[in-house]
């Protein structure tokens, strides 16, 4: 017996199928917890009953036939990659506000003496594009998330990136703290959809071209891969927490003949 | 659905086997396409979202790490295309709303949000915010157990209880002013 409102309790009892008498003696002296109790109940058998959403004959072979034209037009990353000339003229410059961002959470944790930065690199392992700033924003930011998920270092290792072209090496500029702690906030947001294979990551970085900024100076700290397209085609980008000091954001420049 | 044969079918979507990515896309392109349509609420949008899940599950088979079961991951992987996918969605109105629209109005917009549902529960859930949404759908439409809902939304089971509990609350008080609106327009007719 309880006199307290305590939502957890109603859910164990939900879950534990107890019927009305049952519940209603567990929650004595709780009169909202009991019509809680009886109200979550009939939404949750409600919905329970709903029939399941299906696909029309049409739809199913529709999807098949998308998903698979998609994966013929793109093949998987290592496959399609070229290996030719690289125009880095034509390698857009959209890039330099997602890794911009990602550069600019490092230099952050440098100036912040590793408090703040730090846990930004814990939770910064993302490569955005600029206008996600309003998505970011939307996105719920009350969660605790970790990376553990986020199982990329084999494929990683599997890499082999050399040191960019160093005149493509973006200089950062002058520093605004307030603009990094914001951008800050927008990538924990980013970072709240993250899974194993990242989708939201990799849409974002479907739509921005992207260059190649640095080496990728240690496999093991690299903390997210995603599919780029660079020039038209598909290439691997990493976001790389240089020992938590710096990041970088890197094409594996490796796959590429170099000018 | 065993999770055996999905696990030896991911291993081979991982090497590129397209004949294992087919069979596994057949064993799970139901729930995939039903957690779309119930977080989307729109055919459309959720078949892009089943569509962008499967791409993204075949290219990224080898990340899948075998600490949970496969239709788990999966769970994961079309949850978060979804909420990717809903973002954009927003971002699109919010670019394309004319200056005069009132954005809480639902007759105004693109008419994203809720045109293409049908019934009243399934308008109600998708006026829901995005994470009690999921969480709801998860659990009572999916049958998840609270644990199962925590792992593939990568949150505390404490969290999926609330965002249920909220979830469901929200939701009847939401099919309640349904509810009155229609016997007010019944008696309004009737008049």
């Amino acid at each position: 017996m309880h006199d307290y409102h305590d939502e957890a309790l109603i859910l164990d009892l939900l879950e534990m199928s107890v019927t009305d008498t049952e519940a209603e003696s567990r929650l004595d002296g709780c009169r909202q917890c009991i019509a809680d109790f009886a109200e979550q109940r009939s939404i949750a058998g409600y919905l329970g009953r709903l029939d399941p959403e299906t696909m029309t004959p049409s739809e199913r072979s529709e999807l098949r036939s998308a998903v698979f034209a998609e994966l013929a037009s793109g093949g998987t990353v290592v496959q399609m990659l070229p290996r030719r000339g690289f125009d880095w003229m034509r390698v857009g410059t959209v890039a330099a506000a997602l890794v911009g961002v990602v550069a600019v959470a490092g230099l952050f944790s440098v100036l912040s003496d590793g408090t703040d930065g730090g846990q930004a690199l814990d939770e910064a392992a993302t490569i955005t594009s600029g206008d996600d700033a309003e998505a970011s924003a939307e996105a719920p930011v009350d969660e605790e998330r970790s990376f553990e998920g986020l199982a990329v270092e084999e494929s990683a290792a599997d890499s082999a990136a050399i040191a960019a072209p160093s005149n493509l090496v973006r200089d950062l500029g002058a520093v605004d703290v307030p603009t990094f702690k914001s951008e800050l906030d927008r990538i924990r947001g980013e970072v709240t959809d993250m899974t194993e294979s990242s989708p939201v990551l990799q849409s974002d970085a479907d739509r921005v071209p992207i260059e190649c900024l640095g080496e990728l100076s240690d496999r093991g700290s690299i903390r997210a891969i995603v599919t780029a397209l660079v020039d038209g085609f598909e290439v691997e980008a990493y976001i790389d927490d240089d020992g938590g000091d710096y990041l970088y954001a890197s094409i594996d420049c490796s796959t590429y003949e170099l000018p | 659905m065993t999770d055996t044969r999905d696990r030896e079918l991911i291993a081979l979507v991982a090497d590129g086997d397209r004949e294992a990515f087919s069979e596994l896309m057949a064993r799970t392109e139901d729930m995939v396409f039903a957690v779309c349509m119930r977080i989307m609420g729109d055919r459309e949008a959720a078949r892009d979202a089943a569509q962008e899940t499967f791409v993204t599950l075949f290219r990224k088979a080898d990340r899948y790490k075998g600490t949970a079961a496969v239709t788990t991951w999966l769970y994961r992987v079309t949850v978060n295309t979804c909420y990717d996918q809903l973002r954009k969605a927003k971002r699109r109105r919010a670019e394309s709303l004319p200056e005069h629209v009132d954005p809480a109005d639902p007759q105004g917009g693109d008419g994203f949000i809720s045109v293409e549902l049908r019934g009243p529960v399934l308008a109600a859930l998708r006026s829901l915010p995005e994470e009690f949404r999921t969480a709801v759908v998860l659990r009572d439409i999916e049958g998840l157990a609270l644990n199962e809902v925590a792992e593939i939304l990568d949150v505390p089971v404490g969290t999926v209880k609330s965002r249920v509990f909220r979830g469901r609350k929200l939701l009847a008080r939401e099919l309640g002013n349904l509810q009155e609106g229609t016997e007010r327009l019944r008696d309004d007719g009737d008049a």
